[in-house]
């Protein structure tokens, strides 16, 4: 049981993520936030003697509610009440990150400043005034450098104290008429408050008053929170015409007014250029050029697929050679028999033929780990933006669309990123055509075998059709259902630095697990039901014509006979593709070989050239699997867009690989 | 600096330190693609749509 629960907020790029890391090691789990799809990271470690549970919350910029993501820190803040909250600071950038300190203090939370990334400070020789910063704010001030774990045991030891210190919510003096209105709307919900809304009564009269709406929503559970907000509401007009801009402004601005004076009075810069920043820029000046911008995001993204493949396949090989040698042994141990069988081609090659992309995985996620934590991955959005925005997505709208390369299901729960509804349901709806690692498979298999000479590009051309289909039905859903709305490119470009390694592990490790878990629920599911449909009725011969799976597969054929695959087992094995997508070379394999081994010879027989392409444009487009489709309707919240990409990419796949083979029987 | 645009807008920029009053510099310029503007030690990228909302007056440094 955890003894003290504390929460780590902060600016993004601020070095939450290896704070979080170094506090709590290996000892985290990754979850959702209750009720959206927002990651929640969760951790623990011990100290004298006691548990203390870590939560991460979004990185964000403020308290407001203008994203989901400051909605859960605030919510979490406020209804969760934790006992000590740590804000990382990054100290090199205090004006900016001390916004969300200032409405922390405002909130009353039982605040510890992490004064994060020390070393650049000291490398920009400037002086900063620790101790003067901890009195006027009232709070304990920790410098620490966490990628060096330094101050982290300062830290740990401060939480700890910090615990039963109850700080008395910071204020500041708005001026007379906000403070006047101020003082009304706080005696109002002084009188009507219940013991359910944990928070200081002036923060709450502050929020209202600066238009906030998830506060309103809480405020009008209150008794008499209609009046209450109505009030607010004729009072920040009044202010309006009486400051003669909107109040909401007046306040931030007010906050940014103080934290300068702060800042003034306890840090001292030495006049001269910065360094580190002005390498950052003249890398970007070239990373973001307008004309190379994008040819460079393309050389990144080709480097990254070069080494998944070129790395990942003898490793993959080996895994594969292990799995089949363990099979054998099986066989031999246990004798043929229907158990054996199970054991050995549906268990333990269904656990094989997943495993065996483990590699490719495993880079595919270090290589995205690297780009996010240098900071390239930002100016890809930056560079993408233009590009986006014709497409009437949003910049940030191709990093989970980079993401969709690895797997689709994270890459839609990083859509949550986004602020407006409309991107975040575009770009759910296309990342299913950006083609997931666990396609590569079937790539690797079929380009492998039928065009040995240009394996790397075939499959880089399925990756770009995908990138094309994806574009091309964002800009037909923005017609069809937004009307071409855009919306607006904010984003922070945080300065290169070097990935720490730490962090890039933990990322792998965990959307590895993810992937593994799925593997070893649905897909060895999916590789089980498969060998039992091929095996039932009992008495029939495996995987023949006569099984369920093969009466299924000759329903459907027919329909495929245009894209130049019209047998049952290629039916068959689309048909478990919506299992999950690898589980179609696992049943190829057991349908036209018996095994997995062996395929690649087997499979000239049954397709020529150009239905192995076809058959990979199907594989590519036809439909998301099992899981993606879940978290599609878990993010979209509706059955109506999630039926929409499971209709829509079934017709796109259909149509394009009965195009591609028509066009290509005209040619040859 | 002044900023023409929806409360949300005004709202999101501000508690990123981009307000009426602020200084900003303009480090690139990729019209019509997104311009990127450092505030201080930071840097944003903004883009074209949200960025021709945002007016400026020149500072000499």
């Amino acid at each position: 049981m955890a003894e003290i629960t504390i929460c780590l907020g902060g600016n993004p790029n601020a070095g939450k993520t290896t704070v979080f890391n170094k506090l709590t090691g290996a000892h985290q789990k990754v979850g959702n936030w209750p009720g959206v799809t927002v990651e929640k990271k969760e951790g623990e470690y011990a100290y004298l003697g006691k548990t203390i549970r870590v939560v991460d919350l979004p990185g964000t910029y403020s308290l407001t509610s203008y994203s989901l993501d400051e909605r859960i820190a605030s919510d979490f803040l406020v209804k969760e009440h934790p006992d000590v909250t740590v804000v990382i600071v990054d100290a090199s950038n205090l004006e900016s990150n001390f916004y969300l300190v200032i409405e922390l203090l405002e909130l009353g939370a039982n605040l510890v400043i992490d004064l994060n990334m020390m070393d650049v400070v000291r490398h920009k020789k400037w002086q900063l005034d620790v101790e003067k910063l901890s009195k006027t704010l009232g709070v304990p001030v920790i410098p620490t450098v966490a990628k060096k774990a330094e101050g982290l045991e300062a830290l740990r030891q401060t939480i700890m104290s910090a615990r039963d210190h109850q700080p008395e919510p910071f204020k500041i003096n708005y001026g007379l008429e906000v403070e006047e209105a101020l003082g009304e709307l706080t005696d109002l919900i002084k009188r009507s408050k219940d013991s359910s809304l944990y928070a200081p009564n002036r923060w709450l009269a502050l929020k209202l008053l600066e238009n906030n709406t998830q506060i309103k929503e809480w405020v009008r559970t209150l008794p008499k929170g209609e009046q209450i907000v109505s009030k607010s509401e004729d009072l920040a007009t009044a202010l309006n015409d009486h400051l003669g801009r909107d109040v909401e402004a007046f306040v931030i601005e007010k906050r940014f007014g103080f934290i300068s004076g702060l800042v003034k009075k306890c840090c001292r810069k030495p006049l001269g250029v910065e360094e580190r920043i002005s390498i950052s820029d003249k890398i970007d000046q070239l990373v973001l050029n307008r004309w190379l911008g994008i040819p460079i995001f393309l050389v990144f993204m080709w480097f990254t697929f070069k080494l998944v493949f070129d790395l990942g396949n003898p490793l993959a090989d080996y895994i594969d050679g292990g799995f089949s040698w363990l099979g054998g042994q099986t066989t031999a141990l246990l004798g043929k028999s229907w158990f054996s069988s199970l054991l050995s081609e549906g268990i333990i090659g269904g656990v094989g033929s997943v495993l065996v992309f483990l590699p490719n995985i495993l880079i595919l996620f270090l290589m995205i780990g690297i780009l996010e934590d240098c900071g390239y991955m930002s100016r890809a959005a930056f560079v993408m933006d233009r590009f986006m925005q014709r497409l009437g997505l949003h910049g940030k709208s191709s990093i989970p669309m980079i993401l969709g390369f690895g797997c689709n299901i994270p890459a839609i729960m990083a859509c949550r990123t986004l602020e407006f509804p409309k991107d975040r349901i575009l770009t759910t709806l296309i990342n299913p055509f950006m083609s997931c690692s666990a396609r590569l498979p079937i790539y690797i298999l079929f380009a492998g075998t039928f065009f040995p000479r240009q394996t790397g590009a075939v499959i880089f051309s399925l990756y770009l059709m995908g990138i094309v289909v994806a574009i091309m039905t964002a800009l037909l859903f923005n017609k069809l259902f937004f009307k071409g709305e855009s919306s607006p490119l904010i984003m922070e470009l945080p300065p290169y630095r070097l990935p720490t390694v730490k962090n890039i592990v933990m990322h792998m490790w965990h959307r590895a697990s993810v992937f593994i878990k799925n593997a070893g629920t649905i897909i060895l599911a999916g590789v089980i039901i498969i060998w039992l449909l091929a095996s039932m009725p009992v008495g029939v011969e495996y995987a023949s014509e006569q099984s369920w799976i093969g009466q299924i597969g000759k329903l459907f054929a027919p329909l495929f006979v245009p894209a130049g695959f019209g047998f049952w087992q290629a039916a068959v094995a689309l048909m478990f593709g919506i299992v999950a997508k690898e589980v179609v070379v696992g049943t190829l394999g057991t349908l036209l070989a018996g095994s997995e081994k062996g395929l690649s010879e087997v499979l000239p027989q049954f397709f020529n050239g150009l239905a192995a392409l076809s058959f990979m444009v199907m594989s590519l487009l036809y439909i998301p699997c099992i899981a993606t489709i879940g978290v599609i309707r878990s993010e979209t919240n509706s059955w109506k867009w999630t039926g929409l990409a499971v209709g829509w990419s079934l017709l796109v796949g259909w149509l394009s690989a009965v195009v591609l083979y028509q066009l290509g029987q005209l040619f040859a | 600096m002044d900023i023409r645009g929806g409360r949300g807008m005004a709202g999101r920029l501000a508690v990123m330190g981009i307000f009426p009053g602020s200084r900003l510099r303009m480090i690139q310029n990729g019209r019509p693609g997104p311009v990127m503007v450092a505030l201080d030690e930071k840097r944003f990228g903004i883009g074209y749509g949200m960025a021709h909302r945002i007016f400026v007056r020149p500072v000499l440094e």
